[in-house]
């Protein structure tokens, strides 16, 4: 079930070990291969290293065993900082820790404006940047009397506005309310659709389901790595795992030990599907 | 201890004291514009050891309506009582604040002290207890959070996990002895296994005498845990009752854009597309009980096992 490396891979993991304290190594020979163009949900419980791998995608760690390229850059060359870090962005947990300025176009516009951009440049990605992510004509706006759902979404445009091809989000949505976390993620599909490639590190299984592939770790290594059908409806292991287990999934396990025929179901949808046909025809 | 909610209403902007007198014929919030008014004529009164819930979008006036609680705020109109007696009374609000434990979001933000024992024995101290009194109350509350005294009690609280942190915090606030413990979006930012540690430590407390407020846009958890279930809307009280009562009105639910329990959800999706499934209140046992009973009507038992085994063969196929 572990997808091949591939060459059209963006993101590449060779054999990555990280350690904080000298002993312990929170990655350990972790390879992974991610696809131009995926959405990846990386899941796991507390300290099964997903935060420390997010870090290593857009240098803010770098391995000290293996490799970790980014469109065939090392990490590791301090070289390449800039052309990694201007292509892969990332948003982090708190919406309170991330913006920097008191209006929002000045939050947008931070990055850009350090690149040194031209002004109607800089206007342009600001106004498109925050059409992307929902808030059209907010440009004025405080950015302390948004939401956090809201304050999230000017953190992606701030990302969004220095162009890259690569957004990370370290568990963004852990501390929006259920209306923040379902904008948040519209916006990623969204601009997965355009060809972002989306990594998102979780503990929400609805987000998990829509995602191409899902990654699980568990103290530092890949425990499990597949399509959401393959990885979510694997409900033991991920209850050994400390995971939740999507309602669908559980809801047909608990059927199938009835004796109902349904298979493993991730999306809700298509499980009640499998139920009408069995239960609806004639 | 039983809190009341007799017609309150809050403002964090209220309206001119002039406003307020010659608006005597009407509603008692005046004739501000709706939105000055964070809650409006709220009334139900939480029974001593009810694990009571409280749902509403962020905004809803939950956090406003809890403070209102131990007297952290007072009503601009309407009264709150605690055991019959207003809160508005300096005597009550003491008795208030001493049997209501708070513990707002995120409580390990408010985590202070050098140490676990210092942090957790703050409260005790602050009541004037003597030394001995003091620790008796800093190892019970720790006790009734999991933590191992001996382990923690001298580490600094920013070097634990962040589910013991927020442990930490909690059992500063049961050091007090409250009657009645009120826990905002407790299990929020923790992962799965960290929130069914919390849950369940939650409803030790409440299976040990405390009455428990619970605010939380969980569904799945407010119909797990709850006695009865306030629902807000824009400050007001939108719906009241069990959650049987609640969440068998998913449409009404919706169009304030919130949810009901995944069970719920999916079998009233399936009633609409014509399953016979009966009106009602539903989790995942009944659920499965329910769909288990109609499906051995039309198939008859015998075959359900033949059937099972290839469709099993189908599992993880789809892409």
């Amino acid at each position: 079930m572990t997808q091949t490396t591939t060459n059209a891979a963006l993101i590449n993991f060779e054999e990555v070990g990280f350690t904080y304290d000298g002993n312990t190594f929170v990655l350990d020979k972790v390879s992974l291969a991610l696809e131009q163009g995926s959405f990846v949900c990386i899941l796991g419980g507390n300290g099964s290293g997903k935060s420390t791998f997010a870090k290593h995608i857009n240098a803010l760690l770098v391995p000290d065993e293996g490799v970790v390229k980014v469109f065939d850059a090392d990490t590791r060359d301090e070289e390449n900082l800039y052309f990694i870090r201007s292509n892969a962005g990332m948003v982090f947990q708190n919406p309170d820790d991330q913006l920097v300025a008191s209006l929002i176009e000045n939050d947008v516009a931070f990055g850009p404006e350090n690149l040194g951009l031209p002004t109607a440049e800089l206007r342009e990605r600001v106004t498109s940047s925050l059409a992307e992510v929902g808030l059209q004509g907010f440009e004025k706006n405080e950015t302390h009397a948004l939401s956090g759902g809201q304050k999230q979404r000017v953190a992606i445009a701030g990302v969004l506005a220095m162009n890259p091809s690569i957004l990370v989000l370290d568990e963004a949505s852990a501390m929006l309310d259920p209306r923040g976390r379902k904008g948040l993620l519209r916006v990623c599909q969204e601009l997965n659709a355009r060809g972002m490639t989306i990594v998102m590190i979780t503990h929400f299984m609805e987000e998990a389901s829509i995602a191409d592939r899902v990654v699980v770790l568990e103290n530092g290594r890949i425990a499990l790595d597949g399509s959401p059908e393959e990885v979510l409806t694997q409900t033991e292991k991920l209850k050994d795992l400390n995971l939740e287990v999507p309602f669908a999934c559980e809801l047909s396990c608990e059927l199938q030990q009835l004796g109902i025929p349904v298979s493993t179901h991730v999306l809700e949808d298509n499980l009640k599907e499998e139920l009408c046909q069995l239960l609806l025809k004639a | 201890m039983s809190i009341t909610f007799e017609g309150v209403s809050y403002s964090y902007h209220p309206p001119a004291k002039k406003t307020a007198q010659t608006a005597a014929a009407k509603p008692a919030w005046g004739n501000a514009p709706d939105s000055v008014w964070a809650l409006k004529d709220i009334n139900f009164t939480l029974e001593e050891g009810e694990f009571f819930g409280i749902a509403g979008h962020t905004g809803s006036g939950k956090s406003t309506l809890i403070q209102h609680m131990n007297g952290l705020l007072q009503p601009h109109s309407g009264r709150v009582l605690v055991d019959g007696r207003d809160i508005s009374d300096k005597k009550t609000a003491t008795r208030a604040r001493a049997g209501v434990g708070l513990v707002f979001q995120y409580p390990e933000h408010q985590l202070f002290a050098a140490t676990v024992y210092d942090d957790v024995a703050f409260g005790p101290r602050n009541l004037g207890l003597g030394s001995e009194e003091v620790d008796a109350c800093v190892r019970e509350a720790l006790a009734s959070v999991a933590l191992d005294f001996d382990t923690v009690h001298e580490k600094n609280p920013f070097e634990l996990s962040g589910g013991q942190q927020r442990r930490v915090a909690f059992a500063g606030v049961l050091a007090m002895k409250p009657t009645t413990l009120i826990l905002d979006e407790p299990v929020a930012g923790l992962d799965p296994a960290a929130r069914t540690d919390f849950l369940n430590l939650i409803k030790n407390l409440h299976a040990s005498g405390l009455t428990v407020v619970f605010v939380s846009h969980s569904m799945n958890n407010l119909a797990r845990l709850c006695d009865r279930i306030l629902v807000l809307k824009e400050g007001e009280q939108f719906m009241l009752g069990t959650p049987e009562e609640v969440f068998a009105q998913e449409a009404s639910l919706k169009a304030i854009g919130l949810g009901v329990p995944s069970a719920q959800r999916m079998a009233n999706s399936l009633r609409q597309a014509g399953v016979a499934l009966p009106e009602s209140f539903y989790d995942t046992a009944r659920l499965t009980h329910e769909l288990a009973a109609l499906y051995q009507g039309h198939h008859g038992s015998q075959d359900s096992q033949d059937s099972r085994d290839s469709h099993d063969s189908h599992d993880h196929q789809s892409t």
